[in-house]
């Protein structure tokens, strides 16, 4: 608990120092300090340089020790075998901790590795805690503290936290998230794991009370087994959603047993993730779709009780594609009970009255009593006993305006949890697409990516009980 | 020291006999089977254990016994189980020469059930992992697999068992009622509960294990110690 504690200086320091602050705009110890004022971290801010004085508007020290006040976190983004000797005046300075953004050590070869090997002696022997080499940083939405080699940055914060392998690949994917509505708590880019790891975090996370969703992008764990205990920690809390790449089998050999030969890297952390209650993601699409359904429905409506899926469309082909996709998914589509087919018809008399059910007239033609039949639709499967989960499928491009009115008043008065699929484009449909992103509303673009994400949430909630049960005994 | 006969004449496979006592100490179930240094002793064994049987032949120098062709299958009658045992020899004497033999087995033949897998490794990562799947000669081919960590507990069992494409399998088809699967949940467990006990064992390859409508039966086992 205390050890998980230490990590938090990673995200809430009270000052930073960056080491290599430049009046360079193409370095990236300008770009640092420019993202700190821009992004509006709050605490004192210490750019480091032999020979400047000032760097955009902010006071510069000449050395480390120059500073006035106390250095929470340091980052460093001069060359390599600068770090190992600036780490020593951090030390004497009292720095608690620091991001080494440079490359050249673990991963540039073996004199990088004996780098790495000093600096990380020269830290311990100060108890000054290390994230990186060779990463982009970290970043925070509650504290403002921002990545250093990225222009764009989440604004809003959210409950999703990421560990990512890949400096580039975790930004990136970020960014892809933000767009699809998802908002984050922390972003961290681990690099060469010289002191904390991916692990270490993952563990931080279980009592961060800002963190309920950790995602992590993902190359490979070093300490199989420590993962293991972490993660069975961790995933009856929150759930762990993870992007593994380096999916193809490593380290073949000649083994002499079926079992050693057969055993393909991503077959086993396949296993381990089922035993430990982590859902993988087959790919970027797939790992988005899981974020923007667990952090829209986690938190809000709630995961849906069981996996029995009512269906709303307007037009009847994608109502059925749905159907099948949910199925595929692992889902069921039952019918629906004899009280709500005859409530159907009642107050739509085009409606089908079978799941999945549809409006018939697509649902925005003003001939029927009802002035809003789509959600009319919804209130009735709502009630339905055998549904947990609501799927409403979008119309085409005829009156994109109309559907998404009709959405963000079932999400005004819906009990039970829903998700939306919209498998159609167009300008005004996308600007309606993003209101209702902007409103938290699960948004899929196609049936198999919205079964598949709710699929996910339904397959979390059943090895939730269990890893509940067995944390239990 | 475990295996330490074993370690002494530099050998990774455990022999048949070190294999055996190890899966009874687990009370892992095997077919019925004895083993024999002459023809005349296997045809004994035979007519104790009732036709049709499986003849392997036992040598220090070949483990996969398919391989080798040292493996005869649905012998029906004591001059069918003499004439295998020359053939055997001739066999493994053709596969490869100055190999030792050192007698053979025989062994029940499993006429029904559905051909499985159960195996151990250790992976450089998560360190003892068990793993489950379709068996018999397409193993490879289909990798129709899964894995767990060790330890697991009964419901990693029934997962392993479920998640695997030929799982419908198990469940009774063309009429047929489903199969003992509770017994095959049990194989999972002890081969885990063994794999945790003797971390010496590098990899270890049950197969084929037959899952049958009452009770499931390992045929063959394989253990690889570190040396």
């Amino acid at each position: 608990m205390e050890e998980a504690r230490s990590l938090d200086v990673f995200f809430y320091p009270r000052s930073v120092a960056v080491i290599g602050a430049s009046r360079d705009p193409k370095k990236t110890g300008n770009a640092l300090i420019q993202n700190l004022l821009t992004y509006g971290y709050q605490g004192a801010i210490y750019p480091v340089n032999p020979s400047e004085d000032e760097i955009l508007g902010v006071k510069a020290y000449r050395t480390i020790e120059e500073i006035p006040g106390e250095v929470d976190l340091a980052i460093f983004t001069v060359p390599a075998p600068a770090v190992v000797k600036l780490m020593e005046d951090c030390g004497q300075k009292g720095v608690r901790a620091g991001i080494v953004h440079s490359s050249g050590f673990a991963e540039a070869g073996e004199q990088g590795a004996q780098l790495q090997k000093e600096l990380v002696e020269i830290a311990r022997k100060h108890g000054i805690r290390l994230v990186g080499p060779n990463c982009v940083g970290i970043l925070c939405t509650e504290s403002r503290l921002p990545w250093a080699r990225r222009s764009t940055f989440p604004k809003e914060v959210g409950r999703v936290s990421v560990i990512s392998q890949s400096g580039g690949g975790g930004g990136s994917f970020v960014n892809l998230a933000v767009h699809r509505g998802v908002s984050f708590s922390k972003v961290i880019s681990i690099g060469n794991e010289c002191d904390v790891s991916v692990i270490d975090f993952l563990n931080y996370f279980r009592t961060d009370p800002k963190t309920e969703i950790v995602f992590i992008y993902l190359e490979g764990f070093r300490d199989g087994g420590r993962f293991v205990e972490v993660a069975r920690a961790l995933t009856p809390k929150k759930p762990v959603i993870v992007y593994k790449i380096g999916r193809t089998a490593v380290g073949q050999r000649a083994a002499a047993s079926h079992t050693g030969s057969l055993a393909g890297s991503i077959q086993i952390y396949d296993g381990v993730f089922r035993q430990t209650g982590v859902l993988r993601a087959e790919g970027i699409d797939e790992a988005l779709d899981y974020l923007v359904a667990f952090s829209n429905l986690y938190f809000t409506q709630g995961i849906p009780k069981g996996r029995r899926v009512g269906i709303v469309s307007g037009p009847g082909g994608p109502g059925v594609a749905t159907a099948d996709a949910c199925v595929e998914a692992g889902l069921e589509v039952p019918d629906f009970s004899a009280e709500t087919k005859e409530r159907l018809i009642e107050r739509i008399p085009t409606a089908a009255r079978s799941n999945p059910t549809e409006t018939g007239d697509f649902g925005f033609v003003a001939t029927l009593k009802e002035r809003d039949p789509y959600g009319a639709l919804v209130s009735v499967v709502e009630q339905d006993e055998n549904v947990d989960v609501i799927v409403m499928v979008g119309p085409g491009e005829f009156n994109p305006e109309g559907f998404r009115d009709v959405v963000l008043g079932v999400q005004s008065r819906c009990r039970k949890p829903f998700i939306v699929i919209w498998p159609s484009a167009g300008e005004d449909v996308e600007r309606c697409k993003r209101d209702l992103e902007a409103a938290k509303i699960p948004l899929f673009l196609t049936p198999e990516r919205g079964a598949k994400a709710l699929g996910g949430l339904v397959w979390y909630q059943k090895m939730l009980k269990r890893l509940v049960r067995s944390e239990d005994q | 020291m475990k295996f330490a006969k074993t370690r002494e004449a530099g050998k990774k496979f455990l022999s048949h006999e070190e294999v055996k006592k190890i899966l009874d100490d687990y009370h892992l179930p095997i077919v019925r089977e004895g083993v024999a240094t002459t023809a005349d002793e296997a045809i004994r064994i035979s007519n104790t254990i009732g036709y049709p049987i499986v003849l392997k032949i036992l040598s220090p120098d070949i483990s996969h016994k398919t391989e080798a062709h040292g493996v005869k299958l649905n012998l029906r009658s004591g001059r069918e189980v003499e004439e295998a045992c020359s053939d055997l020899l001739t066999k493994l004497r053709t596969y490869q020469s100055g190999a030792k033999a050192e007698g053979f087995l025989i062994q029940e033949m499993v006429e029904d059930g559905i051909e499985t897998i159960v195996g151990l490794h250790q992976d450089p990562t998560f360190g003892p992992v068990l793993m489950f799947g379709i068996g018999g000669v397409w193993v490879e081919l289909l990798r129709d697999i899964s894995f767990r960590v060790l330890p697991i507990h009964r419901l990693d069992a029934i997962d392993m068992v479920e998640e695997i494409k030929g799982s419908h399998l198990f469940k009774g088809f063309r009429g047929k009622p489903p199969l003992d699967t509770d017994s095959l949940h049990e194989i999972l467990l002890s081969v885990s509960r063994l794999g945790s006990d003797l971390p010496e064992i590098q990899e270890m390859d049950l197969n084929p294990v037959f899952v049958r409508e009452h009770g499931t039966l390992i045929a063959d086992a394989r253990i690889i110690v570190g040396l």
